[in-house]
């Protein structure tokens, strides 16, 4: 089975289940990003990160074949990756620090895009990239998990519950929670 | 807020003051070589495999002479001076060592008293069907020595013992397996230093050793 430019990851899955290598490598060119954002976000570091990622299409790799078309790709994926950022917290808790010095890069500045024309404004952006980071790292897994997925993955309140095992008005109650947190903490 | 897919306008601001605030490059390039080998991985082994069987085949051919030729020199006795000299006194019965008695001799000297010795050339003359072997393998008889040293300065043969390990570094050669025929070349030279190798493998051993 061969999938074209325009198949829907569901195609793309059943093709590369039935050996199309290229359609994997549409499959990975179009969810790495996503993906990675999600790992380096829930984990707070990048060396946890690259090995929850490579874990993450590893798995996948290895039950493509069992893949079935009753959920969505992106949707399987992520629960993988879930349950490898879950299994990770659970040996080494805890997990995130964005102050270690090991957290990702720091964002950069723009201001009338031109990078640093203000270092107020510059200083200021710094600050509240820093806050975020740290608002979201204080949240506790569930919750930040169903905001991430919610924000970055932009599931709806069923997928995350797919993906997290939790039911749809717990997914309701942990976003809400994190949001409330999020608004406090970022004024 | 929102249950569908589309996010609520609070949700779609702080998805992009997320983005905007935390960038993501994505994975590195390693990281990304990293799941692409091993998605690769399963058809690649299989690639190797297949690649890789004339070398085993090659291996084992080698390592069934290796063995047999080891077994071999453990059930010979091996010649000693001593054996040499007592036999330098006596010629040897044309019956012990009809090989060797029948091979022509440029001179007298050590070469003709030591019948032994002499069986352990290959005796081209005598023995047509493992000349031609020889010559399939691409092994040159052994030059005679000179008759104006009295045999004194004897050529390194080829021996009987050698032969079938010297056709399996040819084999591993014409396979396209140059480094495993260094390597049982090398180990030739190191067990019968001197010996005769055909032009082909002294060119590869000539060759300076491969940078890994």
């Amino acid at each position: 089975m061969a999938a074209d430019g325009d198949s829907s990851d569901e195609q793309l899955a059943l093709a590369w289940a039935g050996g199309d290598q290229a359609a994997f490598l549409r499959l990975y060119a179009r969810h790495k990003g996503r993906l990675y954002a999600f790992l380096l976000r829930s984990l707070g570091r990048r060396d946890a990160a690259d090995d929850c990622f490579q874990d993450t299409w590893a798995r996948a790799i290895a039950a493509h074949r069992r893949w079935r078309p009753q959920a969505r790709f992106s949707t399987w994926l992520l629960q993988i990756a879930h349950n490898l950022v879950v299994d990770r917290f659970r040996r080494q808790r805890p997990m995130v620090s964005i102050d270690d010095g090991d957290g990702p890069a720091p964002p950069p500045v723009l201001v009338d895009g031109q990078p640093g024309s203000d270092p107020a404004a510059a200083h200021e952006a710094l600050e509240q990239g820093r806050r975020l980071r740290a608002a979201i790292a204080a949240l506790p897994l569930e919750q930040r998990t169903a905001l991430l997925l919610r924000l970055d993955a932009e599931l709806s309140l069923e997928e995350i519950a797919e993906v997290t095992g939790a039911g749809r008005e717990t997914v309701k109650s942990r976003l809400r929670y994190a949001m409330d947190k999020l608004r406090e903490a970022m004024g | 807020m929102s249950a569908g897919p589309g996010l609520g306008r609070e949700e779609a601001a702080l998805a992009a003051r997320l983005r905007r605030q935390w960038p993501v490059s994505g994975p590195s390039e390693a990281l990304d070589q990293a799941v692409l080998a091993r998605a690769g991985t399963a058809r690649g082994a299989r690639r190797r495999t297949r690649a890789r069987l004339p070398w085993l085949l090659a291996s084992a051919a080698a390592a069934v002479l290796a063995v047999g030729t080891v077994l071999r020199l453990a059930v010979a006795p091996a010649p000693t001076d001593d054996i040499l000299a007592t036999e330098a006194a006596a010629p040897a019965a044309p019956a012990a060592t009809p090989a060797a008695a029948r091979q022509p001799v440029a001179s007298g000297g050590a070469e003709t008293a030591a019948p032994e010795r002499s069986a352990l050339r290959a005796p081209a003359a005598t023995q047509p069907v493992q000349a031609a072997e020889r010559q399939a393998a691409g092994v040159t008889a052994p030059p005679s020595p000179p008759a104006d040293d009295g045999g004194a300065r004897q050529a390194v043969a080829v021996p009987a013992a050698a032969e079938a390990e010297l056709a399996a570094a040819v084999a591993l050669l014409e396979a396209g397996q140059d480094a495993a025929a260094a390597a049982a070349a090398r180990t030739l030279l190191r067990r019968w230093p001197g010996i005769e190798l055909p032009e082909p493998l002294q060119a590869l051993l000539a060759e300076p050793a491969p940078v890994e």
